[in-house]
């Protein structure tokens, strides 16, 4: 009896793991899936948990940094203290919302310049492991946002979408190393695959070495592969390496969106998405 | 009771982790407490609890952070699985030994998520990632594998006082 209950109890631990192999092969063999409800639930759930949390931490690090220190200081000291802390807060707050209007001045300004229907959204999470590099963005499908839309900041390309849920959408960033975007070289029209490498920015694949790139080069999108439109900045070219053999240059691009302090971004909606 | 609290309990822990990880460490390594508690249930939970905990929190974890669908969920299975059989075959209290094991199991965890980039996906990793990423996180893993072992046995302790009442 109790021989077949352990054995039952194998079974169902068995079956768990052919399940997780069987999805793993799944989401190989088909890369552009769309994203399922329960992702869609997580998404929806993390996205406001975070927001919470990092604002409140945030809070609690400046209060700490502010107050707790001086806790043993006289008491006149400390109501000056508190006060100054006070109003260095107010003078915070008040920089911070000047900051992000200049910000988003520059976004609808930047905005006006894109012949594509756009929309604007705020990051609400940041890469959930070092591996992936990710964000989450507080616009989803209610926005007209789906999967594979180019993803824009003021000074450049910053990804595209890869799963959306209602209200919340995640993005690759270029620096990915799941990341591939088909190029140019604005100068000579010299034609690459941008690829992510992570924390060292991007490296530009397959341009022959016949062809004429410069360091300082501006990288744009061809908008061959249908996901980018045509023209957009990506980033400039860091280094140029040609070995003595291969076909292909190795190049370095250094990305144009500072990919470690977004805010805000413009999620470019294409023509076809909108009239849907 | 036990199956619905544990899909409560992963999204808690997985927040916290995923949370910790983006302030403390700013990105750069992940404070992976869910692998020291796939771990946890190998060594002391019976292998249907355990395996369900397991997948439970892969596909949590797939779901908030992975871009391949279903690589935490295998990883966990293995090493919970792995897990499993060790704690069969030797007394796994041992600080030490629970230490030496997370560091083995985020080592495999890194080796099958390259396997799958490089061989099955085609991307192309820097092997310094590997140092640059999974050494440091192999080694505060096990270094707070114990302390995070001792709170999650209180936890348990809970939870069957819990059950049998």
């Amino acid at each position: 009896m109790s021989f077949s209950k352990s054995r039952r109890k194998l079974a169902v631990a068995i079956i768990l793991l052919l399940i997780a192999v069987v999805m793993l092969t799944f989401s190989i063999l088909n890369p552009s899936q769309k994203t399922g409800m329960f992702r869609k639930l997580v998404l929806e759930s993390i996205a406001p948990l975070e927001s919470v949390i990092n604002t409140t931490s945030s809070r609690i690090g400046g209060v700490w940094g502010r107050y707790i220190f001086l806790v043993n200081l006289g008491e006149a000291n400390r109501e000056l203290v508190g006060e100054n802390a006070f109003l260095s807060q107010k003078i915070n707050d008040y920089r911070e919302i000047y900051l992000e209007c200049l910000r988003l001045r520059r976004l609808v300004g930047l905005q006006g310049k894109i012949n594509y229907p756009t929309v604007a959204a705020r990051v609400v999470g940041r890469k959930q492991s070092p591996l992936f590099e990710t964000i989450l963005i507080n616009k989803g499908n209610s926005e007209g946002i789906t999967v594979d839309l180019p993803v824009q900041t003021v000074n450049g390309v910053l990804g595209r979408i890869i799963e959306v849920s209602w209200n919340v959408s995640k993005v690759l960033l270029l620096v990915d190393y799941n990341s591939n975007i088909d190029t140019l070289i604005q100068r000579s029209r010299a034609h690459g695959i941008l690829q992510g490498s992570g924390e060292k920015g991007c490296k530009l694949k397959y341009v022959r070495r016949t062809e004429d790139v410069n360091v300082g080069d501006v990288v744009v999108t061809s908008g061959l592969a249908g996901v980018f439109p045509k023209g957009l900045v990506l980033g400039t070219v860091e280094s140029v390496e040609k070995e003595e053999t291969g076909l292909f240059q190795e190049i370095r691009v250094s990305p144009a969106a500072d990919v470690t302090r977004i805010e805000e971004v413009l999620v470019i909606l294409r023509e076809e998405e909108n009239q849907e | 009771m036990y199956f619905l609290s544990l899909w409560l309990f992963s999204f808690l822990v997985l927040i916290l982790q995923v949370t910790l990880f983006d302030l403390l460490f700013h990105g750069k390594i992940a404070l992976e407490i869910t692998m020291i508690l796939v771990i946890y249930a190998g060594f002391h939970l019976d292998i249907t609890r355990g395996s369900v905990l397991a997948f439970i929190i892969g596909l949590f974890y797939d779901s908030m952070a992975s871009m391949v669908p279903g690589i935490f969920v295998v990883v966990y299975m293995l090493i919970f699985f792995i897990a499993k059989v060790i704690a069969d075959k030797v007394r796994a209290e041992n600080a030490v030994f629970i230490m030496g094991f997370t560091f083995m199991s985020t080592f495999l965890e890194g080796i099958v998520i390259f396997f799958v980039y490089e061989v099955l996906l085609d991307i192309n990793l820097s092997y310094l990632l590997f140092l640059k990423v999974f050494f440091p996180q192999a080694l505060i893993v096990s270094v707070i594998s114990p302390v995070v072992f001792s709170l999650f046995r209180r936890v348990e302790v809970l939870v069957r006082v819990g059950e049998s009442k």
